[in-house]
């Protein structure tokens, strides 16, 4: 009797745990099911309206938010943008997470296959757009600078999936001390720049910062330059590619680009230490007067000024020809935030892009993350710098094409092997075929 | 026979809980990695076409890709040959009647317990903040260790030996351990010395668990991928992007599922006929005895 029991316990014992396993591993709940919530939450553009006019019927919720600005001066703008959004809406609670951007795709690529998606995400064009909001047609939009809105959604067929905050840039940034003291003139034309690396080298300057050790470094010079020399001439060059009409191989705007590349971010920086060099290095080398010229985008600003507040920098586009006309700056709808299909807090969360998209947020944001707020009317003095931009803004001497509008299996590829020519490992050619085949694979495979 | 067949059922059923674990955690996320494989899998597309062996082929003409399958052997073979060499060096030592051998056992096993990411990190710091350092001071022209073409994957394989050294030691300690000391003991009589011990006794009779280390540590270092994640990002060129970090990079940067799961099904082929090559040394070594 007893064996006969002994048994039985361990088969239900055994029923148990396979249940248990099995039921585990079930899928997740059919409310967070990107398409359901579209009906749930997608709704009409009246409908959403009413909903963003309505905060006094709110419940208490927590907006998640990941986003990919580590930097302080975005954590500290979105602190305070919280704040001030607290106060006429106490029952939200904010819960945020800033990563780099390869831990953020890894991670909502985990959370979008278990659909747990957060509520609200910076945006990243690797997000397939089942996975976000449409928010065309809700009345906040249009406190943004149109242009900005359809730039930042311009990868889309239709639909607004991106509400861009800030408009960023990548350009050389440069110190106007280390030039002055040096008795040399800000360069506008590539031979010119030549002269100065050449003439700084001489006294035992280096002229560019530069770091091997992350890579993102030269890569940034890089976007700037091919955004100057393919983009900036033919700005439908894209389009023009995937008809069959270019190849790499065959452009001299791509070669261009690369060259200058070389002898330029590479070959006017300090090679033997750059492998020791990070980003912040390479920030501080200009904010300190060690080195002339460093090229990064408008993310960089805020930390060349944490090293120092008073550093006398200037910004250009790269010269890229004997024509200082020729050199435009890439700009840039920047920073985007997306709401997520799946996220069971719409309503509050348009209620929060309702107030980003406010003259006070936008004044918050350009303050302390230091770059252009797409808000209409937000026009925030936040640096020195910003009349250099301004400068190539109303002289229409930028170009908005960098490598945003291009296709991701085709920027890895161009992220992976763009060192190689740089350090001779790969002759034109063979980076040329290889950047031709990842755009034929990149199209093919979206 | 009925009883016979209820008490196989029964014993059956009990292994219901771990065969339900292997089939969830094993089998079917092998056998989805392999249809992946076969797939156009992009991103976070919920939908993808079958591709047969397209994935595949375009690895097999793709050059960055099989510069990594360079870099991951190279690396392996560093690792595996000195790695082994060393480990059974220091067993040797620590075998012996040598003062403070607990307290040592334990200084060469500590690298191990340690997570290969933070070991990246420390030799990172290592090698770009103490090595110029140390060649400023000695006058020693600086030069980056871990930007040179040529030294960077003999510097991540120090690495991957100073970090294992210490795991395959204890595995050959326990091996000569088990060597009977009478053997030992007529070999001196009859007049053997250090070397004729280890030449003749102790290394024949731990040459199983010399393949046996052999074959872990090659499915161990072909498979690294933090070392190169935390210390090199792949670089300079590509020349230390081993082919895990490159699945990696395939997976979540380029965010090509399909392919990422074909060049892992080629490291699994790769790993496998190796494994395959040294048991079937083993075997033909123990038939031969």
């Amino acid at each position: 009797m007893k064996k006969k029991s002994g048994k039985g316990l361990a088969l239900l014992v055994c029923l148990i745990l396979v249940c248990t396993g099995i039921v585990g591993c079930g899928s997740a709940s059919n409310d967070k099911n990107p398409d359901t919530q579209e009906e749930t939450g997608g709704g009409t553009a009246t409908e959403e309206a009413t909903a963003t006019q309505a905060p006094d019927t709110e419940e208490k919720a927590t907006i998640e938010i990941l986003s990919l600005k580590t930097e302080e001066g975005p954590q500290n703008a979105f602190n305070q943008m919280f704040e001030s959004f607290r106060k006429a809406h106490p029952n939200v609670e904010f819960d945020i997470q800033a990563m780099s951007s390869d831990e953020l795709k890894t991670t909502l690529r985990a959370r979008s296959a278990s659909g747990d998606m957060p509520d609200i995400i910076t945006w990243m064009k690797e997000v397939e757009p089942e996975y976000l909001l449409d928010l065309s047609g809700e009345s906040f939009i249009s406190n943004l600078n149109a242009d900005s809105v359809s730039a930042a959604n311009a990868i889309y067929d239709d639909g607004v999936y991106a509400m861009p905050v800030d408009n960023g840039y990548i350009g050389l940034y440069y110190n106007k001390d280390v030039l002055e003291a040096n008795g040399l003139e800000v360069p506008k034309t590539v031979s010119e720049l030549k002269n100065t690396c050449e003439a700084l080298k001489a006294k035992g300057i280096t002229p560019f910062a530069s770091s091997l050790s992350d890579l993102s470094v030269p890569y940034m010079s890089l976007i700037a330059l091919f955004s100057e020399t393919v983009f900036g001439p033919n700005p439908d060059w894209s389009a023009q590619m995937d008809a069959g009409e270019h190849t790499i191989l065959e452009d001299s705007g791509w070669k261009t680009a690369f060259d200058l590349h070389k002898e330029f971010v590479y070959g006017y920086s300090d090679p033997d230490t750059a492998y020791n060099q990070s980003y912040d290095d390479c920030a501080a080398l200009l904010a300190n007067g060690e080195v002339a010229f460093y090229g990064n985008g408008s993310w960089a600003l805020s930390g060349i000024r944490d090293v120092n507040q008073d550093a006398n920098i200037g910004l250009m586009a790269f010269p890229v020809s004997e024509n200082e006309q020729d050199a435009k700056l890439l700009c840039f709808p920047d920073t985007a935030l997306s709401i997520c299909a799946g996220s069971e807090n719409i309503d509050a969360a348009k209620e929060f892009l309702a107030y980003v998209a406010s003259e006070e947020a936008g004044k918050i944001w350009s303050e302390n993350v230091k770059v252009s707020s797409t808000v209409n009317g937000v026009n925030v003095d936040y640096d020195p710098i910003s009349a250099d931009i301004n400068y190539y803004l109303t002289n229409n001497l930028f170009t908005p094409y960098g490598d945003r509008v291009l296709r991701s299996v085709f920027t890895d590829k161009l992220w992976e092997i763009y060192s190689y020519y740089m350090l001779d490992e790969y002759d034109w050619d063979t980076l040329a075929g290889e950047l031709d085949n990842a755009w034929e694979t990149a199209i093919k495979s979206q | 026979m009925k009883k016979k067949i209820k008490s196989n059922l029964f014993y059956g059923l009990l292994l219901l809980p771990a065969l339900v674990l292997f089939v969830l955690f094993f089998i079917i996320p092998v056998v989805q990695s392999t249809w992946l494989s076969f797939t156009d899998s992009y991103g976070m597309k919920s939908t993808y076409n079958f591709v047969a062996f397209d994935n595949y082929k375009e690895a097999l003409r793709d050059l960055s890709f099989k510069k990594t399958i360079n870099a991951t052997t190279k690396y392996a073979l560093l690792s595996v040959i000195f790695g082994n060499i060393l480990s059974l060096v220091l067993a040797l030592l620590l075998d012996s009647k040598l003062k403070f051998k607990n307290t040592l056992r334990a200084v060469f096993f500590i690298p191990n317990i340690m997570s290969l990411l933070v070991v990246g990190y420390i030799w990172s710091f290592v090698y770009t903040s103490v090595f110029p350092d140390i060649f400023t001071l000695t006058g020693i022209k600086n030069f980056t260790i871990l930007g040179n073409k040529t030294l960077v994957v003999p510097a991540l394989a120090v690495v991957g030996i100073w970090n294992a050294a210490g795991y395959y030691m204890v595995i050959y300690i326990a091996a000569l351990q088990g060597i009977s000391e009478d053997l030992m003991e007529a070999a001196r009589i009859d007049g053997a010395g250090f070397y004729h011990l280890l030449r003749y006794i102790r290394l024949p009779l731990i040459a199983p668990t010399i393949f046996t280390c052999l074959i872990l540590s090659v499915a161990a270092h072909m498979k690294v991928f933090e070392l190169p994640y935390t210390m090199t990002s792949g670089g300079p060129v590509g020349m230390s992007t081993t082919m895990v970090y490159k699945i990696y990079t395939t997976a979540f940067n380029a965010n090509r599922n399909g392919y990422a799961a074909a060049q892992s099904m080629i490291l699994f082929i790769i790993i496998a006929s190796i494994t395959l090559v040294l048991n079937y040394i083993m075997k033909k070594r123990e038939e031969k005895l």
